[in-house]
């Protein structure tokens, strides 16, 4: 069974198309690209597959189940915003984590967090946005998910940290798991990437293998890419 | 250590080009077990799926095996890993060559400034 | 998992609510002591702005309590860190339940300091026999024990409030589906459903009126017979029940059909 199926899905706002007809399966144990330019339609394919918006037509199915406890167990997500409670302390944050997910390696996380430096002890509100991103990419990445859902993990920040997000979300994934990654900054990622899909004003572009594309084009997805969506 | 990758042909071509040299050149010893998937994954910064993709490709070679449960070996077939190195030599050989040629220098010359250079380098 | 998001629920409630707990009693008992003093002019003037605070401090907690049950339903359920609520392996029914136990614990403890501030100024022993002739007149007007009639007051006083809480929440629910203005939408929802609910009670009243002419003497005498405001109290407590069960299954029926955070 596919991890993730989606049929026929569609998402308007305001009468406004954003998502158009989408087909999609995702496989287990692939590190997915999920490439698009901003406004795309990227983030709103992967708040449906979190429950956080509900479709207008067709649906989502993960595990062959849409959205629910379940598949919300096995689904590691990093949104693109902050959704910590910035007035919680870390340790505080840590345990409501164990408190909710069952899956959550709290000593992965403290781990994590000690090779970056960061007092446990501190205030959410009181940590800069680049580290308050960290803390969240940790949070997630501690836990053994099936699934890991990370929306523009690299967006706005410098190449050092750009190494450090892909670093540690390669030596985090558990074995098996899928990891779909959502970004417009093609070239510092492709590299990982087994799978990659592009989507372009709410459809499904091209899906195909990484390096199947590469060997075809004989040249980079980041190239491709940019040869897709030439304005 | 992190390696450079060139984003415009398939990673695990370029990975068991990698590892085919660290063989040949003894770094991976003969019959030495190699470390698993996920870890020489992580060191080398690529994704696991494409690093299981290179080894099954150097499988295919016979540089390496795998023995059931423990894992996989570099082979320890010498007379492989020598023909190997030839045809990586020729390779090396040939692109030198070639370059050389491009630049309107002949075969013979082109010896020369190996033995004048590779001496200075300290290649011998 | 309901006791955990409670936990959590309550903690941020609470966080701002303890203080002005603390603040008011403490506060309470100053105006008290001070009073039990000789009052010379100095005393009289501390007393008076003692006697402010507290009364400031007790409307403080109950909108308080008010505004930290809806500032967290919006919170939770729709900004920011509704990235984080409904992601949790939980089901809508149990983080909307949470949040509407917090609403009846928050309401139920901040009554009860209100009341125990109130008898920690006011309470000696004339305003306590003034309290008890006037509760038993009450009580023999309204033929009935004086505890009932407390008991009835308390509960429809709380049934009230709950209710204001509730239809705000439901008035956020609503509001919430459109994809603009949400905030707006969701005050004039909240107060729309809180006013056709007060009219369809007095529609009620009317109608057991139009049965029964006792009670129809609130709509049409000064004077009303205590059988009829009798009958109406234990009326209003029913209606208040009913009506927060419904808003309650509206909100829950809502929120489980999926939401469109931003």
């Amino acid at each position: 069974m596919e991890l993730v199926k989606c049929n026929n899905l569609c998402k308007e706002f305001d009468n406004k198309q954003v998502l158009n007809n989408i087909n999609l399966s995702l496989p287990k144990g692939k590190i997915i690209g999920l490439l698009g330019k901003n406004g795309m339609g990227k983030t709103t394919l992967i708040k449906l597959m979190n429950d956080l918006l509900t479709p207008t037509s067709g649906e989502v199915l993960i595990n062959g189940e849409k959205p629910s406890v379940n598949s919300k167990k096995i689904i590691s997500y990093l949104p693109e915003r902050t959704y910590l409670d910035k007035g919680m302390r870390v340790s505080q944050i840590l345990t409501l984590f164990e408190d909710f997910y069952e899956n959550f390696n709290k000593e992965k996380a403290i781990k994590l967090l000690n090779d970056l430096d960061l007092d446990i002890n501190s205030r959410v509100s009181k940590m800069s946005k680049g580290m308050q991103e960290k803390l969240q990419l940790i949070l997630v990445m501690s836990r053994d998910a099936e699934l890991y859902i990370l929306d523009e993990p690299l967006g706005g920040v410098d190449p050092a940290t750009r190494d450090y997000i892909l670093d540690t979300i390669l030596s985090n994934f558990s074995e098996g798991a899928s990891v779909i990654i959502s970004t417009h900054l093609i070239s510092d990622i492709e590299r990982i990437l087994d799978e990659v899909i592009f989507i372009d004003k709410g459809n499904i572009i091209l899906t195909s293998s990484a390096d199947e594309l590469r060997a075809k084009e004989n040249s980079s997805i980041d190239e491709i890419f940019r040869r897709c969506f030439k304005c | 250590m992190a390696y450079i990758f060139d984003n415009e042909r398939p990673i695990y071509i370029q990975l068991v080009e990698i590892i085919r040299i660290q063989i040949v050149s003894g770094k991976f010893q003969k019959g030495q077990k190699i470390p698993s998937v996920r870890e020489l994954a992580l060191t080398m910064k690529v994704n696991p799926n494409t690093m299981q993709k290179a080894l099954a490709e150097l499988e295919n070679e016979k540089l390496i095996y795998t023995e059931r449960t423990n894992g996989k070996y570099v082979t320890e077939d010498e007379s492989l890993v020598e023909k190997v190195k030839k045809e990586l030599a020729k390779e090396k050989v040939n692109n030198y060559l070639n370059s050389m040629n491009d630049i309107g220098i002949s075969y013979d010359e082109a010896i020369k400034y190996l033995q004048e250079l590779g001496g200075k380098n300290g290649i011998s | 998992m309901l006791k955990k998001l409670l936990k959590y629920d309550l903690e941020w409630c609470y966080k701002p609510l303890i203080v002005f707990y603390i603040l008011a009693i403490f506060f309470a008992i100053i105006t008290r002591v001070i009073e039990s003093f000789e009052q010379t002019l100095i005393l009289v003037i501390i007393d008076k702005i003692c006697s402010g605070i507290t009364i400031a401090m007790m409307i403080n907690i109950l909108i308080n309590c008010f505004m930290r049950n809806w500032a967290r339903f919006i919170k939770n359920i729709y900004k920011d860190e509704s990235y984080l609520t409904h992601t949790l392996p939980v089901t809508k029914n149990k983080i909307y339940l949470s949040k509407v136990l917090t609403a009846i614990i928050t309401l139920l403890t901040s009554s009860i300091v209100i009341v125990s501030c109130v008898a920690i100024v006011c309470l000696n022993e004339n305003s306590w026999s003034l309290l008890k002739t006037s509760l038993e007149n009450s009580a023999i007007f309204l033929n009935c024990s004086i505890s009932s009639l407390i008991i009835v007051l308390v509960i429809t006083v709380f049934f009230e409030f709950l209710f204001i809480i509730m239809s705000g929440i439901l008035g956020i629910i609503i509001g919430h589906k459109s994809n603009n203005l949400k905030i707006v939408k969701s005050i004039i929802c909240g107060l729309g459903i809180y006013m056709a609910f007060s009219i369809i009670s007095l529609l009620i009243i009317y109608i057991a009126g139009l049965l029964n002419s006792d009670i129809m003497s609130v709509f049409n005498n000064i004077v009303v017979s205590s059988t009829a405001l009798k009958s109406i109290m234990i009326m209003g407590i029913f209606i208040y029940a009913i009506y927060i069960c419904i808003v309650y299954f509206i909100g829950n029926k809502l929120l489980n059909k999926g939401v469109n955070v931003d």
